[in-house]
Parts: C-alpha cells; structure tokens; sequence
C-alpha cells in the first residue's frame, strides 16, 4: 500500500496509535516505527509526518521535550491525557471504518466471473 | 558524525529556506537519523547524502515550515486576539495623544489592562495541557507580579494612592519568582522541556512583534514631541514599557540556553544571571523605598552584567570581535551617564554620549543584532532607555 491519498487521512490516528503504544518518540523514530511495522509498505515523508506532529501539539493532545543526544537536540513527543482519550477513540473509529471498508471490498458472489469462464 | 557533515547538513536547511528552530532542530535531528543509517548499513556518507537529498524536492523543508506555521497561527488563541487589541489600543493613545484628544487617561487604563490580559490568558491558555502544578504556579507568579507592576505604573501616571505598595509587591514577587526559575531550571539540567520555556518558546515570536512595534511607535512619538515641543509622556510610558518587556523576555530567553548550551552551564553564568535579575528589577522601586542615586548605580550595573551574559552567550550568526565591539560602546553609555548623573562628570560630556553617531551606531547594532534573540532582546532594551534620555540630557525638553 504505496497510495499517499490512503496514509493522508489515517497519519494522525497512526501517530496516536504509536504514541499510546511507546511512552514517548520522536520524528525519526515515527518514521522507523511505521516502515517497521508496515513492512516498508508505508514511508512517511517529511512533509507529510511533521505538520501533524505540529498540529496535535497545537490542539494540545501532544506535549514536547527536548533532550541532547549524541550532542544534538532532539525532540520527544508524548501524549496529554486528553490526547490519549482521543487516541483510543480514533483507532478505534478507524478499526470500525478498516471492517467497514473490507466488506465493502470483499469480492461479491455475483461478480466472480471465473465460473463463467470456466464452463 | 563529523564536524564538517554537521556543517554540510546547516548549510543544506539554509539552502532549503528552513528557518524556524524548532522544526530546524528536528530536520536536522532527523537527517542525521537516515544517514547514520544508511552508514551503518556500509554506505559512505557521501553517497548516503546523495541519496537522501536526492529523495527531497528543492524548498520542500520551506514549504513544510510554511505549512507548520499556518496550523500555529491558525488556531484561535485569545492572548492573541488581547496582544491586537492592546496594539490597536496603544495606536490609539499615539494618535490622540498627537491630536491632542481627550481621554488619554481611560485609554492608558485600558492598554495597561488589554496587555494585562494578554499575558494572563496567555499564560492559563498555555497551561492547559500541562499538568505540573510547581511550574504553573511560578508562571501565574510571574503574570501577577507583572500585573502588578503595570496597575502601579498606572497609578503613578495617574498620580493615584496605593503606588508604593503596589510596586513593592510586584518587585518582591517577581525578585522571588525570577531568580527561583532561573535555579529551577539550571539545577533540573538540560534534559526535559518546560512548561515555562515552553510557553515562552511558542510566544517568542509575538513578544518580539510586539516590541518592536512598541518601540517604532515610541520613538516616532519621540521626534513628533521634540518637533512640536510637547510632553513626552505617551513616549515615556511606551518606552518603559518596552524596557521591561525586553528585560523579561531576555531573562526568559536565558531559561532556554540553559537548557541547550550544555557546556557552557556554570556557576558563574547562574549567578550572574540571577544578581542581573536584581539589578534589572530594584530600579523600578519607588523613590521612597530606593533612592535615585542607587537605582541608577543598579540600572547601570544590569546593562554591564547584560553584556557579560551576551559574550559568553554568542552564537555563530554574530561575529565575535562586532560584538565585544558593541557591549563595550553600550557599556560606556551607561557608565559616562552614571558618572554625569552622579555628578562624578561635567554634564557637558553629555554631547559625547548623546549624539547622532551614536544613535546611529546603536541602531545599527539593534539591526545587527536581529539574529540573536538574546542579544537583540537586550539591544532594543539599550535603544529604548537611550532614546529615553536623549532629549532629556540634551535639553530639548
């Protein structure tokens, strides 16, 4: 599953998710994390992993520390307690809309063609 | 990673346009995340820096910080809306002020509470996420005792009762406050964010537009006054205020690098920074509490050890040698005035000081300096209080 138009609307939950799962990471580590775990299916771009870092920082689901690592700084992102209410509450929305999705794609009886071709 | 590729890797985000530090440190942070990686899988860094950059379209870091500062401003934040108010406000007060309307007085209360109430509620705004009760409290300390200060600054303008008290409370608080934060923070060490550098971190950038609004506007008001020989109070209120302002904000400024520069931590820069603190805060004392004499010794003495705070404080955007340069011809100032106002010096020596050429140098260093928060932090303090003083030791009033 290559399609940005797919990962675009599921980045934030995906972010959440991650976050409940790990007390605290940081942009690389997201990025590592979902390649990882997607089997290099899913590669988060720059542009489309840090605005909404940003964004649930702003909306205060996210807090940020800095800590020096290997002589640079380097940004942890954690979850409020609001931000993990709404993480729970997202995958799951998107675990309904995931089993939602699969019956709607789930190939229909009618449309199996093969018998046809095989008479 | 060697010193060469970290510089390679600041030279390629300047190229990109990314400018704003926070996402700047995570860019950097984060590329050099993929090339240790792409090095520990036996690639040389070279042909890992290929690689990498070669996946990123040109400006794409500055078109990802534009999007990152669009989500920032976009979010309704009511300290926001208060720090417009207060500029609509003060623009008000300069033009009836000019005009010679009335009301200045309901229209310097309402400034005076409009920034009030920017502070405030940037301050409750901000805490809302945070949990830690210790360091919300020091913050709403902190929004008190500047309250404070402007409810006796106004009293004072207004010649009402309660002035002295007022102020005593606001310095008591704030001396408590300050120097508390400065060792919280230094004790803590470098290794977590708080939610003081946090907030002040996120309003940084305000607090500067506001500043030097404030302090275009003053300064305006000034040549207006000196033109049309009219009293400068509006400008004197603006310019105290923008005194302080900047005080603060490069006290806070300071909360940062004693996270960042690590190394440079010491005992020293602690207490200079704490016995700085004093010295920028009991000269705001009332007369009675403080004479003149000794406040200006202290004012002096602020902007010295200011100074000596900016030097050991330098980043890579100023040059070193332009910047001793400008601590000393600020430092100068400071003591050649002391020194005529504690009549140690001939008051002629004014002209020495008080100068177009020295004006101009000191502008010049406000400009210079825009690339460093804390230097200019402290230079739009030294431009404001000469700007203050100079048609006053010129006589012009």
């Amino acid at each position: 599953m290559k399609s940005k138009e797919f990962i675009r609307g599921t980045i934030r939950t995906i972010v959440l998710k991650l976050l409940s799962d790990k007390k605290r990471m940081y942009g690389y580590e997201i990025t590592q994390h979902v390649a990882e775990l997607s089997k290099d299916q899913i590669k988060l771009t720059y542009g489309a992993l840090y605005p909404i870092l940003y964004k649930l920082e702003d909306e205060a689901l996210l807090v940020t520390s800095t800590e020096i690592v290997d002589n640079r700084a380097r940004k942890y992102y954690s979850l409020t307690p609001k931000g993990k209410e709404i993480a729970i509450e997202k995958v799951s929305e998107l675990q309904k809309f995931a089993e939602t999705l699969k019956i709607i794609l789930r190939p229909s009886p009618s449309a199996n063609l093969s018998p046809v071709w095989n008479q | 990673m060697k010193r060469e590729h970290i510089d390679l890797i600041e030279n390629y985000l300047d190229q990109q346009g990314l400018t704003f530090k926070p996402l700047r440190v995570e860019m950097k942070d984060h590329l050099i995340g993929d090339l240790e990686a792409q090095i520990e899988n036996g690639v040389s860094f070279e042909k890992a820096w290929e690689l990498i950059t070669g996946e990123i379209p040109n400006h794409h870091f500055k078109n990802l910080q534009q999007e990152v500062m669009d989500t920032l401003n976009k979010k309704f934040n009511p300290s926001r809306a208060f720090s417009y108010l207060s500029l609509i406000l003060i623009f008000t007060l300069v033009l009836f002020k000019i005009l010679h309307f009335p009301l200045l007085g309901i229209l310097l209360l309402a400034t005076f509470g409009s920034i009030g109430a920017t502070l405030f509620s940037g301050a409750v705004f901000s805490l809302y996420p945070f949990k830690n009760k210790k360091e919300s409290l020091l913050l709403l300390g902190v929004v008190i005792g500047i309250g404070l200060f402007l409810l006796s600054f106004f009293a004072q303008i207004k010649g009402l009762p309660g002035v002295a008290p007022l102020r005593t409370t606001s310095v008591v608080i704030l001396l408590i406050l300050f120097p508390t934060i400065i060792l919280y923070l230094g004790q803590k060490g470098n290794n977590e964010e708080y939610i003081l550098t946090h907030i002040h971190k996120n309003n940084s950038p305000g607090i500067e537009r506001f500043l030097l609004i404030l302090l275009v506007l003053a300064v305006g008001l000034r040549l207006v006054s000196i033109a049309f020989e009219s009293t400068p109070d509006v400008s004197n209120v603006l310019l105290f205020l923008v005194i302080g302002g900047a005080g603060l904000h490069f006290f806070a400024l300071n909360w940062h690098s004693n996270k960042h520069d690590q190394g440079r931590q010491s005992w020293w820069l602690q207490a200079g920074l704490v016995f700085g603190f004093i010295c920028f805060i009991l000269p705001i004392l009332n007369n009675v509490v403080l004479s003149y004499n000794i406040r200006i010794v202290v004012a002096a003495c602020f902007y010295l050890i200011a100074g000596l705070i900016i030097l050991a404080r330098l980043n890579k955007h100023i040059n070193r040698t332009i910047a001793l340069t400008i601590v000393i011809v600020v430092s100068m100032f400071h003591i050649v005035w002391l020194l005529i106002n504690l009549n140690i010096l001939d008051p002629s020596l004014n002209s020495v000081i008080f100068n177009l050429m020295y004006m101009l140098f000191l502008l010049g260093a406000l400009i210079y300096t825009n690339k460093h928060k804390m230097f200019y932090a402290y230079m739009t303090m030294v431009f404001a209080r000469y700007m203050l003083e100079y048609p006053n030791q010129l006589g012009l009033w």
